[in-house]
């Protein structure tokens, strides 16, 4: 009977030992730790770049200039075609902003911003004998302002105008309400 | 017969007496925190050891959290706020500053991680999937820090500072600058519409209105027991050196840069 409750009392002394430890165990796991977060970021605004030429002919002469439809700053070059039979001079009416470049077109040299609109490029046309009526074409071309990798924009003479867009094509229909089963 | 049965009793008591001066040391510590919460003087003269930790973005302190006076102090700022002037439109392929470090601002030594996120928003805060992060070019620089490539993504890396971040002190930037890739000009969308009246094609960039975004999570755990620490923290498992270097003990780690590999 005795030995009985010796072991009870034993037993309920390791219990109290057993908590005791239990109790600092927690402490023991508990590690300094902390933490911090910052984010940001900044969207796109790509925009679209477009440029319309004007043309007036006076005098056999073509006055050529390009304005920048577009919400970015472009580059911009141009070129005109006629027949054989016709003969084409060129002459820079802004002053030095316009040059020959390759494949046959003049490149303005600045940077045309939206809204602005470059100086003349005057085409003047020799029909020399030539008597029916004839077309002269004007072909221009833009290209958003390219820059290097401190964001300085690169100078017209070192645009590449031979780079491509990766192009996704969707199509859609609109059908006009009245129209159906017409031919 | 009485004699034994009080010996047993004093025996008994004296087990129990001892469970309770146990018990009642266990209690100390607590009972030291609050003296020293309520003695001005005695706050004055020890140091408590706290951690603290900070990310520094262009020699700026962004965001920190260190435990002062039984508190936390912290403020969380925003990553990329002077990367762009006034009215000033981001320009693809220009590279932007964009050096982060890690301060420890508390009184304890540290190791420190930084975990990076990078993704592409469009409407508000639906992530896109499809346009890839690495178009958003973080340069990383190594400079003591090295990338768990096991827990790195397309999407998240994940950096370790391999010494121990003194107190007070900051570590090398782990990268110096940003710029987005220029290919994003390059891909278009054309719309081609057919009506009654003719056809209309309307070309427009495809990624023009998206959002790029940059995270740092910044995680500090303290150097003592700093095995079992980080273990617990950070759920990873790591080495340190007899110098206090710290090293990941399983494989797909390499050195934080983006420099290309030598041959």
């Amino acid at each position: 009977m005795k030995k009985m409750r010796n072991k009870k009392m034993l037993g309920l002394a390791a219990a109290a030992l057993v908590l005791t430890a239990g109790a600092a165990t927690g402490k023991a796991m508990a590690y300094f730790t902390t933490y911090v977060t910052a984010q940001g970021g900044h969207e796109l605004e790509l925009g679209f770049t477009t440029t319309i030429p004007n043309e007036v002919v006076k005098d056999w002469t073509k006055d050529i200039t390009l304005t920048n439809t577009g919400e970015k700053d472009c580059y911009v070059r141009v070129k005109t075609f006629a027949g054989t039979k016709y003969k084409l001079d060129y002459v820079d009416g802004s002053g030095g902003s316009w040059s020959a470049g390759p494949e046959g077109y003049y490149y303005w040299h600045g940077i045309l911003a939206p809204g602005e609109t470059t100086g003349s490029l005057l085409v003047k046309i020799d029909k020399l004998e030539a008597t029916e009526s004839f077309n002269v074409i004007v072909v221009q071309e833009c290209t958003p302002v390219p820059y290097d990798e401190e964001g300085n924009a690169l100078s017209w003479d070192q645009v590449d105008w031979s780079r491509t867009a990766d192009v996704v094509k969707n199509e859609s229909q609109e059908t006009v309400k009245g129209e159906e089963g017409k031919e | 017969m009485r004699k034994k049965k009080n010996a047993f009793l004093n025996k008994s008591f004296l087990l129990f007496g001892a469970s309770a001066i146990l018990l009642l040391m266990s209690t100390v510590g607590s009972t030291r925190a609050a003296l020293t919460y309520y003695s001005e003087n005695y706050e004055m003269q020890i140091e408590v050891p706290s951690i603290g930790v900070s990310l520094v973005e262009n020699g700026q302190v962004v965001s920190h959290r260190n435990y002062v006076n039984d508190k936390w102090q912290e403020n969380t700022g925003e990553l990329l706020a002077n990367m762009l002037g006034e009215e000033e439109k981001l320009v693809l392929g220009k590279k932007y500053p964009e050096a982060l470090s890690v301060r420890n601002s508390g009184t304890i030594d540290s190791y420190v991680r930084v975990i990076l996120h990078k993704n592409w928003t469009k409407d508000g805060e639906n992530v896109d999937t499809e346009l890839s992060p690495e178009l958003i070019e973080l340069n990383l620089l190594g400079n003591g820090w090295i990338e768990d490539e096991n827990a790195s993504t397309r999407e998240r890396t994940v950096l370790y500072y391999t010494q121990v971040l003194p107190s007070g002190q900051e570590t090398a930037p782990l990268s110096d600058v940003l710029r987005i890739n220029p290919e994003i000009g390059t891909k278009v969308t054309e719309t081609r519409t057919t009506t009654a009246t003719g056809t209309t094609i309307t070309t427009t960039f495809a990624y023009d209105g998206y959002r790029f975004n940059l995270k740092a999570e910044v995680d500090a755990v303290q150097t003592h027991n700093a095995v079992d620490a980080i273990k617990s923290a950070w759920g990873v498992d790591v080495a340190i050196g007899g110098d206090g270097s710290l090293s990941l003990t399983r494989g797909g780690v390499k050195p934080s840069t983006s420099a290309p590999e030598q041959p």
